[in-house]
């Protein structure tokens, strides 16, 4: 029996459940189908400056730049404000996104370990500083932990027993 | 004149020695002194500069002021001084620096009496200290006074060749302490022939006392100060220490499910989670206080309230997304998601 997995969309669908609340949506890199099989991204057009960058079209015609950490096993898709310069087919620039992707995969499955995720599909939502006191400068960020069910493919709150270690794995700090 | 007061004056005059500074020569010492009072300026703005760095760059709280010694101030101490042995005319005519050493002087007073010792290991650190006897005194008196005094000389690294060697007095005090002295200095050694009254001199005792109880306070205060901020940046790791957090904050024991706090907040709140950080969302007595205002407005049960719950509720209008963690929370209908499902959602829109 094949494990259940994110796609693209998901991740999107994700980043997008509380509209613009949040900014970004992190997620466990061997828990997305395309890394984790290494089949193209569609519509994905690649930063020809770094190959862990780029920016990912939906097909609800909205962009989001990508952005791969090895060493966490993250991958962060993010609001785009202002379009980045990208380039798609350099098979230069693809063999490194490869690469990229072939790391951050293996990060992330190192990083869960055995058993310790079997199942879930975890993501982190990241927002701006918490109000009332966003403009103190700490304020800490708002985040928001889900979890994906594979069979209504929808996002779910999580706050089950791997809530904090999941904050603590996925979130980036700035 | 009565015949004791002039007995006296004629003893005084037998008892000075032939090498005693006369007037002229005192004269003519503070007039050479006007002329080189700008280097003993310069070199102790040098030194008040290397320290201000360095005490900044170790977060210790202090106010420096450094300045040249007036030249009727050296009169009065050359006049003061004219019978030791040392105060040779042609000794001071050579190297007046190197006798009067407080020509050039820099004061450090720090705000916490701690910091004296610490501020002193700096000075040693960072100031060459001047070639002389006794060029490091300790003040470490009964009645509380605390101070360090060095000599320091400009080194010879400096850029400014003219104030190579000029011995600068350093003095590290806290600021109460300097306070005290400077009264007491003023009223009891300065006395102008004045002597003070007895009753004046219990006033200054009671200044010492005082002031010796005002730097022991600030001391404490700013002690606990910083195990107060330690206390709140260190990170809250299980529900145990939040409700440990919260309960020395509120000064009581509180009620409810921290397993379930715990984890919201850890779902919620940008790693780590510190009482730092939840104090950014406010301080607990005030977010109990808004809970038990939302609870009455929305009529949440009495029977469904804890401290807890209080908590949670008050965090919904900033955070709407724990109506979801409560929707989701497994498990039988708890009290503190019966509560947090009594408030209506609120326009996700809203930020």
């Amino acid at each position: 029996m094949t494990r259940p997995m994110l796609t693209f969309a998901d991740i999107v669908q994700g980043l997008n459940r509380f509209r613009s609340r949040y900014d970004a949506i992190d997620v466990f890199a061997d828990d997305v189908r395309e890394l984790a099989e290494g089949t193209p991204v569609l519509g994905l057009a690649l930063d020809p400056q770094n190959p862990n960058h780029g920016v990912f079209h939906s097909r609800d015609g909205n962009a989001y730049a990508l952005a791969l950490f090895p060493d966490r096993g993250i991958l962060r898709l993010s609001r785009l404000h202002q379009p980045e310069a990208t380039q798609a087919g350099d098979p230069a620039l693809v063999g490194a996104f490869a690469g990229a992707v072939a790391g951050t995969v293996l990060a992330a499955k190192n990083k869960k370990g055995e058993g310790a995720a079997v199942g879930l599909l975890l993501g982190l939502l990241v927002g701006a500083a918490f109000e009332p006191r966003a403009s103190s400068p700490h304020a800490p960020q708002r985040i928001f932990t889900m979890r994906f069910d594979p069979l209504s493919r929808e996002w779910q709150a999580y706050d089950g027993g791997l809530v904090t270690w999941a904050a603590n794995e996925l979130f980036l700090p700035a | 004149m009565s015949r004791t007061r002039a007995s006296s004056r004629l003893l005084a005059l037998l008892r000075k020695p032939a090498f005693m500074l006369t007037d002229p020569q005192i004269d003519e010492l503070v007039r050479r002194y006007s002329l080189q009072m700008a280097r003993f300026e310069e070199s102790a703005h040098y030194i008040e500069d290397q320290l201000r760095r360095e005490l900044r760059a170790n977060a210790i709280k202090a106010l420096l002021s450094s300045r040249a010694k007036h030249p009727e101030d050296l009169r009065g101490k050359l006049q003061r001084k004219r019978g030791k042995a040392e105060y040779v005319f042609a000794a001071l005519d050579h190297n007046i620096g190197a006798l009067v050493t407080d020509l050039a002087g820099c004061r450090v007073l720090v705000y916490d009496r701690a910091d004296i010792d610490i501020t002193s290991r700096l000075v040693k650190q960072t100031c060459e200290l001047a070639l002389l006897p006794s060029n490091e005194e300790r003040h470490d008196k009964d009645s509380g006074y605390k101070a360090n005094h060095f000599l320091v000389q400009v080194p010879t690294s400096t850029s400014r060749q003219s104030l190579y060697g000029t011995v600068v007095e350093v003095q590290v005090t806290s600021l109460v302490m300097h306070a005290f002295a400077e009264v007491e200095h003023d009223i009891l050694y300065k006395d102008h022939g004045v002597p003070a009254s007895p009753e004046v001199r219990e006033n200054v005792g009671d200044i010492r006392s005082l002031s010796w109880i005002l730097d022991r306070t600030i001391g404490k205060t700013l002690a606990a100060r910083t195990r107060e901020m330690q206390a709140h940046r260190t990170t809250i790791m299980e529900a145990a220490d939040l409700r440990f957090a919260l309960e020395q904050e509120v000064g009581r024991r509180l009620s409810g499910d921290f397993v379930r706090l715990f984890r919201w907040l850890s779902g919620t709140l940008a790693p780590p989670m510190t009482l730092h950080a939840i104090h950014e969302l406010g301080r607990a007595t005030a977010l109990l206080e808004a809970g038990r205002a939302l609870a009455q407005k929305h009529g949440v049960s009495d029977d469904d309230l804890d401290d807890v719950v209080l908590f949670v509720l008050a965090l919904i209008p900033s955070y709407p997304e724990i109506r979801e963690m409560a929707a989701e929370a497994r498990g039988r209908s708890t009290a503190l998601k019966r509560a947090v499902l009594r408030i209506p959602p609120i326009n996700e829109d809203t930020p």
